[in-house]
């Protein structure tokens, strides 16, 4: 896969390719890569579901148009089943999910801009290490900011926050204690206790 | 989607069949579906993807883009020569207007049985028609191209030059590629 997205590549055509297994698509050096943890014959989701393909076909799309450079692999955050799909509202759009924004551009900018944004050193659960952080929340509560995923390439994997705008945390938590190792666990920090949280914007990257 | 819609099913060893349900089909199957291909194309995408990664951005919008599909799934015509199941670095061409009936997968390392429900998870030629109807692509290339299993990724490359050197030619201006 990974070869041929090199090859047609070098031919003067743009690529987008899907990747099922992560060791697989680090190692393919594709020029742009999404990959799933889905399972193998899946790669755009289950049949018949409609919303579901059409939204990996977004994000390729995106990818395609907003890659900042060649080798980006990027983790989409979606979990197999456990997933709704909204229909895909405006195609011109970038997909939040697909597209990897440097710490200095773009919808980070917009972050620093807009929102409060903290470094910091917390302790990864699962491992018990420290690790750099960056994490914040944005004024603006958009919908566009639903994925707040920022490449895996940079970042890493990160988990959501709920942060309050003012650096505390509305829902008692300071620092984000819990920091999880998969980027599959994106949005449980936008639920509380069923509803949605209206810190929609709300982010933490682990570095 | 009624029987003559739906793509054919190629046999396979009815064991193969079994064990490729249990890695599509439960948690410690998957584990070992990445592990067997960890194993197998790891050693080899290290020796061959070393050096510079080509670039090339997309040049237009893409509203006005031409889309291309290739896959690796072992999709192909139905009235093409199927793909040798163990290994196969061929490709096949599938024309823009193919409907799934008019389809395959020759394919013996996953588990076709949704993708053969909805060709669109390994293919998604129709989603892709619905965009271009829609106006979010400009257009679908008239070939896309099915690769088989390959075992070894070496002599994909001449094929998949040949697949590029076709894709330039028709003037496609991006490709969507998909995994088995």
């Amino acid at each position: 896969m990974g070869l041929l997205a090199r090859e047609i590549e070098a031919a003067g055509v743009t690529t987008v390719a899907l990747a099922l297994v992560k060791e697989v698509a680090d190692a393919a050096r594709a020029p742009r890569m999404l990959y799933l943890h889905w399972p193998f014959g899946h790669a755009l989701g289950e049949p018949g579901n409609v919303a579901q393909q059409r939204t990996i076909l977004h994000d390729m799309l995106s990818m395609a148009r907003a890659a900042s450079r060649p080798g980006l692999v990027i983790e989409l955050p979606y979990r197999w089943r456990r997933e709704t799909y909204p229909p895909i509202v405006d195609w011109t759009a970038d997909s939040v999910a697909a597209v990897s924004v440097p710490p200095d551009e773009g919808l980070f900018r917009e972050y620093l801009e807009n929102g409060i944004l903290h470094r910091a050193s917390c302790k990864d659960s699962l491992t018990n290490k420290n690790r750099q952080v960056i994490y914040g929340s944005s004024l603006r509560e958009t919908a566009t900011l639903r994925y707040p995923y920022l490449g895996s390439e940079h970042f890493g994997p990160f988990t959501t926050n709920l942060q309050g705008i003012d650096g505390r945390s509305p829902m008692g938590s300071g620092l984000p204690r819990n920091i999880s190792t998969s980027a599959h666990d994106w949005g449980q920090g936008l639920m509380f206790e069923g509803q949605n949280c209206s810190h929609f914007g709300s982010f933490t990257i682990c570095l | 989607m009624d029987e003559h819609d739906a793509p054919t099913r190629t046999p396979i060893n009815p064991l193969s069949e079994r064990i490729l349900r249990w890695i599509s089909g439960s948690g410690r199957g998957q584990a070992f579906g990445h592990l067997l291909s960890r194993l197998i194309a790891l050693p080899q995408l290290k020796r061959l993807s070393a050096g510079a990664i080509p670039w090339t951005p997309l040049s237009r919008p893409i509203s006005e883009a031409t889309v291309a599909i290739v896959t690796t799934s072992g999709v192909h015509l139905r009235r093409d020569k199927p793909f040798h199941l163990h290994s196969d670095s061929s490709f096949r061409v599938i024309p823009r207007e193919t409907k799934a009936a008019d389809l395959t997968i020759t394919h013996q390392a996953y588990d076709r049985t949704d993708a053969l429900r909805d060709i669109n998870l390994v293919f998604p030629l129709e989603r892709l028609r619905e965009l271009e109807a829609e106006g979010v692509i400009s257009r679908v290339a008239d070939e896309h191209f099915g690769f088989g299993l390959s075992g070894s990724a070496k002599a994909l490359i001449a094929p998949g030059r040949e697949v590029a050197r076709r894709l330039a030619r028709a003037h496609v201006d991006l490709v969507l590629l998909v995994p088995a």
